[in-house]
């Protein structure tokens, strides 16, 4: 109940509000636009956030993601093409809808169905991340090495079907983690001689070069998307009658995005597609699924926008970025200076109780814009995709330069997107890469503090009850993980 | 095979953004590079592309140098008209 109130002290905040509208506004011009996912659109703001106080900042980053899980349904719906991967199950239905006509009805129903979504999943955080947190704050340096390393077992459920593609990643993420000097000794580390690499590599570098970069190397290559027609897109807010059909795949929707939101690796996508097919099952009118269902368009809305709050928990709470947009987000507390996990609630309690204010704005923030946006997004989608990529480019190589007024970090970035365009013809997933980055400083500051207030004894990491039940718990998921992707592989043969 | 080689046509362009940058300076680099993206992935027409290159830069600059006051490479001008 404390959270909640001091939650609501943010509401009194200008800028706060501001970030919240700004967030929600940028996160709906992006997710409309195909191929600028989520973390993406989050990724372009990043270098902007340096200047803001930490509150503001992450508000403004976490509406982006609000924004754009409702942003990636217009182009879904309109024109067949998902804005965001998320959006992917919307296209079944609410593109026949449009079809049929009922493109305003659709996309009325993706925006309340968000709306409903993510307040739900607001409420999951709030009461979930403080307890969890509390039983956090009684970690020793030795159960934070173990978190760590629970941190990195996670990587084994975001390798998308191929354990060595995740530990590779993996891997690639402690190596540049390990770059510039040493937390404990100084001693520069891979810095080849150069200056610009003593400091290491700033996550944020790593998450536009990989996200935004990359995607625009991919972008350039592909085919132009479909134009939406403007005289046939006008919002229609949903009825009593069509509210009471509603409430069953929503409903769903919520519960799915609970689950699939708190497990990391799962995201947005799992759960849209998950929600579509077990309210399919529940409905109803199960034949009307795929020909233009409304409560094919609610359920998945519902459980991605449930996401966008309940992929904050193993975040705040330990940590743990099980998203790339949480990831991002996690970029954003390290800029200003903040670590993610159970400190944060005593160190920042501010910043957290601000980013849960904001959420709920942002929120608010969507019904309104969503209200009034849609012309500005069909005119933005119909843009020459030439002059997008150009424009998002600009700003790209603008916001890097931005960051430390270094050519260096340009380079980097540019180094890095070149990295992620590799790793996708391989098929390689780039979140463990991520998740090795961010853990890499947590698992080896940890792992060298332990060791010296044991003197140098490993049995610490055993002896050291939360560590061991961590440490346990990394090995289960890792072997659950093994066995599974080793049954499936056996019987796709 | 086709989109490999954008790619690694766009990728040329940014090198090449990066090399002028510090002697060009942002307004003229930030401008190039938009015209250069644009025209490289199929924006060909003059009118629309003209527009978008003179647009660009000035605009960045305005919310980078000016209202962030983050100072962007000025490159050799000043010099130049130092005299």
């Amino acid at each position: 109940m404390d959270s909640v109130l001091n939650s609501l002290s943010s509401l009194a905040s200008v800028w706060v509000i501001a970030a919240a509208f700004g967030g929600v506004l940028w996160g709906i011009l992006g997710g409309a636009l195909p191929g600028i996912s989520p973390s993406i659109a989050m990724a372009l703001l990043l270098p902007f956030t340096v200047g803001l106080p930490p509150t503001v900042a992450l508000v403004l980053l976490a509406s982006v993601y609000v924004g754009a899980e409702y942003g990636g349904s217009i182009p879904a719906i309109l024109i067949r093409t998902p804005g965001t991967n998320s959006a992917s199950a919307t296209v079944m239905d609410g593109y026949e809808m449009a079809k049929q006509g009922k493109a305003g009805e659709a996309l009325g129903i993706s925006l309340v169905s968000g709306l409903v979504g993510g307040l739900f999943g607001l409420m999951v955080l709030v009461l979930a991340t403080e307890s969890l947190a509390k039983v956090a704050l009684a970690f020793t340096p030795a159960a934070y090495f173990s978190l760590g390393i629970l941190g990195l077992s996670v990587i084994a459920g975001l390798s998308g079907g191929s354990l060595l593609k995740g530990l590779i990643a993996a891997c690639i993420g402690l190596m540049i983690a390990f770059i510039g000097s040493d937390p404990v000794s100084g001693v520069s580390r891979f810095t080849f001689g150069s200056a610009d690499l003593l400091d290491g590599v700033k996550p944020i570098i790593v998450m536009v070069g990989l996200f935004a970069v990359t995607e625009m190397l991919v972008q350039i290559g592909e085919p132009a998307w479909a134009k939406a027609d403007k005289a046939t897109s006008r919002l229609k807010l949903p009825n009593w009658a069509m509210w009471k059909r509603l409430f069953r795949p929503q409903a769903i929707g919520a519960a799915v995005g609970t689950i699939e939101g708190v497990t990391p690796g799962a995201g947005g996508t799992v759960a849209a597609f998950m929600a579509y097919s077990e309210s399919k099952r529940w409905s109803k009118y199960p034949e009307e699924y795929g020909h233009g269902s409304p409560e094919g368009v609610a359920a998945p809305e519902a459980a991605n926008n449930v996401v966008t709050a309940t992929a904050l928990v193993p975040l705040l709470s330990l940590g743990i970025p099980g998203s790339n947009s949480a990831a991002i987000l996690m970029g954003g507390f390290l800029i200003h200076g903040l670590q993610p996990g159970p400190m944060l609630f005593t160190k920042a309690p501010e910043v957290v109780y601000g980013l849960y204010g904001g959420l709920f704005i942002a929120n608010i923030a969507m019904l309104l814009i969503g209200l009034v946006i849609l012309n500005p997004c069909i005119w933005l989608v119909n843009r020459p995709k030439p002059y997008l990529i150009a424009g998002i480019l600009a700003l790209v190589m603008t916001g890097v330069y931005a960051l430390h007024q270094s050519v260096f970090d340009i380079a980097m970035a540019l180094g890095i997107g070149v990295l992620g365009y590799g790793m996708r013809l391989l098929r390689i997933p780039v979140l463990p890469l991520v998740l090795g980055l961010v853990l890499g400083y947590m698992v080896e500051s940890n792992y060298r503090r332990s060791l010296l207030i044991s003197g140098g004894d490993h049995s610490i990491f055993v002896t050291d009850l939360v560590s061991a039940g961590l440490l346990a718990l990394a090995v289960m998921l890792t072997v659950y993980t093994g066995i599974k992707e080793f049954t499936d592989r056996k019987s796709k043969a | 095979m086709r989109p490999h080689w954008f790619a690694a046509g766009l990728l040329v362009i940014l090198m090449a953004y990066l090399l002028i940058l510090p002697w060009l300076g942002y307004i003229v680099s930030i401008g190039l590079l938009s015209a250069a993206v644009a025209w490289f992935s199929g924006g060909r027409e003059h009118k629309a592309l003209l527009g978008f290159v003179v647009l660009t830069g000035p605009l960045l600059w305005i919310l980078f140098d000016f209202a962030l006051k983050v100072r962007m490479p000025a490159g050799f001008w000043p010099t130049l008209f130092a005299g």
